[in-house]
């Protein structure tokens, strides 16, 4: 029984390590082709473990693109994003959460069908009306739009983790003379700081890869964003594979360093969005 | 039903008061009235736009002239009677079919992976999902350096392995783009599926397995009569929530190959952008937009109603 359980447990951690290389692999080979030179005829046949390390391909990409500019704009574009939506995001979930009323229900599944529609299809539309009201162009039309597709995943999302909050803390609060509101910012709001930083960075994480708004929306290079500037790349007439993965990487490192510091609670917001939802 | 104490004692109201039924009703629409203006200005009412446009003729360059002549079916009629919109849909239901799947696969497969007790396990599951927060322009990028003709480390891989006797040339024929394509879509889809999956099969009570243990069930089987009916809701949200996901993502194959070559990667969503941002054919783009739309509505009602029996 003992060698028994000994067996399964070296079982799991055999497999557990093979998917994690199967898995992990584009990433790894993302780094690997970052940090060589940038010469393509040099790194074939492809070495796995290579020993030329480099970081030439970094310095030039950073200083020879304009990478550090798209980074700004994203970041712009995201913090503004942020901004707005998840106070929406916190009120819609927080009513979805406590009330029952009729039409409540129905809000939410009007907002969940609402993140389902092609980014495609409304993107026409949008730019018609962004370049009527003059827009075009603009981070504003960019934040506009990502704000409308946030707000319905932050809603679900903040609906699962105020669910999570007793209910008999704000009747507390409220018999003790505070209002509503005053029991939502003082008693409910600081114990869904976990679930408000989860939904954050889950919103964050969408609205920093977003591609189709931005690429419509925005022409002029020096606006881009980091998604845009990426895929310029991959459109030039000879494609340095180096600098495409050196620039994804220098991309990445925010949203890769978040999701892994609140992984636990972003993963506790998909579940409960997806499973609920 | 306990009557609420404001209904028990009538107040003397010397101004009119809300009862407190209905200040905390107001309460509730005040709290999403935002999210319900921010959606319907942004989402709701450009859909209906395009629901318009899609029966008139927009062309980019007369934007400031809006809609002119009368409402016509045309832009349907050349739609359904055109063999590009057919391959579209052909390409479409494939690649759902296939993205879903191949992502499900996986997902089910690390779930229950980390569903087992060992050390390291957290870690293990952040390096799993990590390709979850991946942007997809990103992902599109280093699968397309992957899958390079020349230098990639896929047709390595197959040459060394004598799997082909020659590299493949990943985007120049219709069923290897179409492969490549999948490939990236899957690595980026099959966290969400870990991720719900897990989180399912930690809230089966741990009783059924015991009883079932006592009972001499072995591993398999209690996968397969109570792990699976017991995610059975689980598993059904999940599909119908890839498959939306799948019918509107867009840009991987954007990125990638552009719908390409010759249509074998052009899915609905992508045909989309394309008849409207490269033809600038902005009515038969969103009539096209429209049926893309009644297809998620029906696949999600399909799915919902074949999955919707509750296990406990």
């Amino acid at each position: 029984m003992l060698l028994r359980r000994r067996t399964t447990t070296l079982l799991v951690y055999v497999l557990v390590i093979l998917t994690l290389i199967a898995l992990l692999f584009p990433l790894y080979w993302m780094l690997v082709t970052a940090l060589r030179p940038g010469n393509q005829l040099l790194s074939y046949p492809p070495r796995f473990f290579p020993t030329d390390l480099t970081v030439e391909t970094f310095r030039r990409v950073l200083s020879e693109t304009l990478i550090f500019r798209w980074f700004l704009n994203s970041t712009i574009i995201t913090g503004a994003t942020m901004v707005i939506a998840v106070p929406i995001s916190a009120l819609a979930g927080y009513a979805m959460s406590r009330f029952r009323y009729a039409g409540v229900r129905e809000t939410g599944y009007f907002l969940l069908v609402a993140r389902m529609l092609p980014a495609s299809l409304l993107i026409i539309p949008l730019y018609f009306i962004f370049v009527r009201l003059g827009l075009n162009d603009s981070y504003v039309a960019v934040i506009i739009a990502n704000t409308t597709f946030v707000v319905p995943f932050g809603a679900w999302m903040l609906k699962g983790f105020f669910d999570s909050i007793p209910r008999e803390l704000e009747d507390a609060a409220m018999i003790d003379g505070t209002t509503a509101l005053g029991a939502l910012a003082r008693v409910v709001l600081p114990l869904s700081l976990p679930g408000l930083a989860a939904t954050t960075v889950y919103c964050a994480i969408i609205t920093w890869g977003e591609f189709v708004f931005a690429s419509t929306l925005i022409s002029g290079a020096d606006r881009w964003t980091g998604p845009i500037g990426i895929a310029s790349f991959n459109q030039q007439y000879l494609v340095q594979w180096s600098d495409i993965m050196a620039a994804s990487l220098v991309f990445i490192v925010p949203v890769i360093l978040f999701f892994a510091f609140l992984e636990r609670y972003l993963i506790q917001g998909i579940a409960a969005g997806g499973v609920k939802g | 039903m306990i009557p609420t104490p404001t209904t028990l004692t009538p107040t003397p109201a010397p101004r009119r008061r809300l009862t407190s039924a209905a200040r905390s009703r107001l309460f509730a629409v005040a709290l999403l009235l935002p999210a319900v203006a921010v959606v319907a200005l942004v989402i709701l009412y450009p859909l209906l736009m395009a629901a318009q446009m899609s029966f008139y003729d927009v062309k980019v360059f007369r934007i400031a002239r809006g809609f002119t002549g009368d409402p016509h079916l045309r832009n349907y009629v050349d739609m359904l009677s055109s063999p590009g919109f057919w391959q579209s849909l052909r390409v479409t239901l494939y690649y759902v079919f296939w993205g879903t799947l191949g992502s499900f696969a996986i997902g089910l497969f690390t779930a229950v992976l980390l569903n087992q007790p060992f050390r390291g396990r957290f870690l293990a599951r952040v390096l799993i999902v990590l390709p979850w927060p991946i942007p997809g322009v990103v992902a599109a990028s280093i699968f397309m350096w992957m899958f390079n003709a020349s230098f990639g480390v896929v047709n390595y891989l197959l040459l060394t392995l004598g799997i082909v006797a020659e590299p493949v040339s990943w985007f120049t024929q219709p069923l290897p783009a179409l492969m490549a394509v999948l490939a990236a879509t899957i690595w980026k889809g099959y966290p969400f599926f870990t991720i719900t999956l897990l989180a399912g099969m930690q809230s089966i009570p741990g009783e059924l397995y015991e009883a079932a243990r006592v009972d001499g069930a072995s591993a398999s089987q209690q996968f397969r009569f109570i792990t699976i009916p017991a995610l059975r809701n689980v598993i059904g949200i999940s599909l119908v929530i890839s498959t939306l996901w799948l019918f509107r993502f867009f840009e991987v194959i954007y990125i990638m190959t552009g719908g390409g070559p010759s249509g074998a990667t052009e899915t609905l969503s992508i045909q989309i952008y394309r008849e409207a941002f490269q033809y600038f054919e902005m009515s038969y783009a969103a009539a096209i937009g429209m049926v893309t739309l009644l297809l998620s509505v029906i696949t999600t009602y399909v799915y919902l109603r074949a999955t919707s029996r509750s296990f406990y």
